[in-house]
């Protein structure tokens, strides 16, 4: 069921993306008179240019994102959809063996059979297990079940980015304390970069910021982990370690956190796209190119900025900015729209 | 007819797969499956044996799945090469054309998948002739007419040029007719609505911009042997007029164009043949006109198959509507009777009967 709504949900959406496309294709079709090859029907002012030109622009961003959305979701949809009808048929399966196997230990127990019969019938039963493939259901069905698991897992992920992309909802907020936030996901980001690079902080006494803590902690432990891949890319194949510099620091009003990495630079080509949904620079099925792009929708909810300085070859810095909290209070909490 | 099909499933998503054998368990005793870790695994499993179908996802890391499928082409042509991609643009698709026979999109069911690979192959004369086999599957797209490719590139050139306009070309030409069905009916085109035998509705689904891509793509080309040259306008002009025959002999005005499609694809595969086999095709010709034989009689003696076993391949091949198949399969089947075709069979036939075979002064002439 819960499928069938994801896969009527999708289909709306591969949709309204057919006609975003078709929207943007036609905004780029028109020349520079303003005139819309092609179709014969819409005449445009050229004085409509630069206002055409930025529509089609988020066209193409919004068909790059709902184009991203139908393929990450439509993998998991797939296997979810495929183990579960696996798991269907083999509960059927299963369900004759078990009459199968019930209907000779009945006749056993009223003692209408005799051993001779019943022994017949047993091998006859069996056979009919093995015809059926048994054990093969019973090992892959406990497995397929944990993989629709995680397909859907993955599908409500993938469902909660776009919910977090879509902007400002009312969440959870506190004051919080950033070098107690900072120092939390260093350690639990560890794994990450242990093996990798060294970890310098230089930051002590940061002012306090009004915001959602988990949100804040998401997109450190992602800067953390994209600097931790920078690196490893960087040095992938020698003995050398990169660093990883953590620095905070208070700026009037605003507090900069800044993580920079020794790793590989962001190229020219594409750093025009790093904060856009669904582009990564990771293996295609690996990452899932979402991270900063939320990272960003977070940051900016909480009213500051997230932005990066790289240079090829050297490494990246990415710094976010925050408002001071306006309170004095060391702690308060309350339900504010964000 | 011992030897079981072999099947081969590529994807960077183990999940995908392991699922997929889940699923597909059951048809074990008939097909032979083989699921391959992404693309460095499918060359391996290429280099260890052959395949009667690929069926690849498109975005995989190191090697993608137009790598695999151009790997596949390359060492079996006869093997039939689908695509199972969560999202298809339709640049990607004219891009993939040359190289997939087939589009299937994520999700898609295991009955729907069944089917695909049910179809497949299943031409069971043809599959034997394995160079013929080869040659079809490896056919990006079939010859045109030079005057109409002309007219079809210049129209998509106009800026006012209409969908109407584009319909009337495309409906006079069976190789750009079929191109252009094969195209509307992919997953990307089509989504989930029911497959489409109709030229007008195929065109209007393409639109002007992605016709102008296909005209001016290698996916549109001309004839590239004399014989071909000399034939194709007789095996146009041919087929112009089984399609309208067709079409005026359907009652139900619901199911006229596809019936004109039926009319104007029946004998595909002589322009098939023509394409494929140049100046060998015409000792066939030459004993149609002397012994006054139909022409699928001397095919079946001197090339061991016919014209219309080599279009339905073909066709299916190209994942066309399974009632076209037919159509262009038993538009010369005596045995069947008229209960048990179907409405488009019965068009292609009637047809094929008013019209025959064709000008023979023309048939002469190219030999």
């Amino acid at each position: 069921m819960f499928v069938a709504c994801l896969i009527a949900a999708n289909a709306a959406l591969v949709m309204a993306l057919r006609s975003v496309q078709r929207r943007a294709a036609e905004s780029a079709a028109t020349d520079p008179a303003g005139h819309v090859q092609a179709r014969g029907e819409v005449v445009i002012g050229a004085t409509d240019q630069p206002r055409l030109e930025a529509e089609r622009r988020e066209l193409e961003s919004v068909g790059r994102l709902a184009a991203g959305v139908a393929h990450e979701i439509n993998t998991p949809v797939q296997f979810t959809q495929d183990s579960m009808q696996f798991v269907r048929e083999s509960i059927s399966e299963l369900a004759e063996a078990i009459a199968r196997h019930r209907h000779i230990s009945c006749s056993l127990l009223a003692g209408e059979a005799s051993l001779p019969a019943t022994l017949a019938a047993a091998r006859a039963a069996v056979a009919a297990d093995a015809t059926a493939d048994l054990e093969y259901l019973l090992d892959n069905v406990p497995r397929a079940l944990e993989r629709a698991n995680d397909g859907l897992d993955r599908i409500s992920t993938i469902v909660r980015s776009l919910r977090e992309l879509a902007g400002p909802e009312r969440v959870e907020r506190t004051t919080i304390d950033l070098d107690d936030a900072l120092g939390d996901t260093l350690v639990s980001a560890r794994a990450e970069y242990e093996a990798i690079c060294e970890i310098t902080t230089n930051y002590a006494n940061l002012p306090r910021v009004a915001g959602n803590r988990n949100e804040l902690r998401s997109v450190f432990l992602h800067l953390f982990g994209n600097a931790a891949r920078s690196i490893g890319d960087a040095t992938a194949g020698s003995n050398r370690r990169g660093t990883i510099a953590v620095t905070g620091k208070r700026e009037g009003r605003f507090v900069t956190i800044e993580i920079a990495d020794t790793g590989i630079g962001i190229p020219l080509e594409v750093r025009h796209l790093v904060f856009e949904p669904f582009f990564t620079t990771g293996d295609v099925g690996k990452a899932r190119g979402q991270g900063l792009a939320v990272s960003r929708a977070v940051i900016s909810k909480h009213g500051g900025t997230l932005t990066f300085e790289t240079e090829l070859g050297k490494g990246t810095t990415f710094a976010v900015r925050l408002p001071i909290a306006a309170t004095k209070t060391t702690a308060g909490t309350g339900q504010v729209a964000a | 007819m011992s030897e079981r099909k072999r099947i081969m499933f590529v994807d960077d998503e183990p999940a995908v797969l392991a699922a997929l054998s889940n699923i597909l368990r059951r048809d074990r005793h008939r097909w032979d499956l083989v699921f391959a870790n992404g693309g460095i695994e499918a060359l391996r499993q290429l280099e260890l044996g052959t395949f009667d179908i690929v069926i690849t996802d498109m975005r995989m890391p190191a090697l993608d799945g137009l790598g695999v499928l151009a790997a596949v082409k390359e060492k079996s042509p006869r093997t039939v090469r689908i695509m199972l991609s969560g999202y298809a643009e339709a640049s990607l698709v004219l891009q993939a054309l040359p190289l997939v026979h087939q589009f299937l999109s994520k999700p898609c069911d295991a009955k729907t998948l069944r089917g695909v690979i049910e179809r497949c192959g299943n031409e069971t004369r043809l599959s034997n002739d394995r160079t013929l086999t080869g040659t079809i599957a490896s056919l990006p797209c079939l010859p045109s007419v030079p005057a109409i490719v002309d007219e079809l590139r210049a129209a998509t050139n106009e800026p006012e040029i209409t969908i109407d306009r584009l319909i009337t070309i495309c409906e006079r030409d069976p190789a750009l007719a079929a191109k252009v069905l094969q195209i509307a009916n992919t997953a990307h085109f089509r989504g989930d609505d029911a497959p489409t035998s109709s030229i007008k509705v195929a065109v209007a689904m393409l639109g002007t911009e992605v016709m102008h891509e296909l005209a001016h793509s290698q996916m549109v080309a001309l004839p590239t042997n004399d014989v071909c040259a000399k034939l194709i306008g007789t095996l146009q002009q041919h087929a112009v007029d089984a399609a309208q025959h067709a079409r005026r002999s359907v009652g139900d005005p619901g199911r006229a164009d596809d019936a004109y499609t039926a009319g104007l694809l029946h004998d595909i595969g002589r322009l098939v043949l023509a394409h494929e086999l140049g100046a060998d095709y015409l000792p066939v010709l030459e004993r149609c006109a002397e012994t006054g034989a139909q022409l699928w009689e001397c095919e079946r003696e001197l090339l061991g198959l016919t014209h219309q076993e080599v279009g339905a391949h073909l066709m299916a091949m190209w994942a066309l509507p399974p009632e076209l198949v037919e159509a262009c399969e038993r538009h010369h089947d005596p045995r069947l009777l008229p209960a048990a075709s179907t409405i488009l069979v019965t068009a292609a036939q009637v047809a094929a009967e008013a019209i025959g075979p064709g000008s023979s002064a023309a048939l002469r002439a190219a030999s």
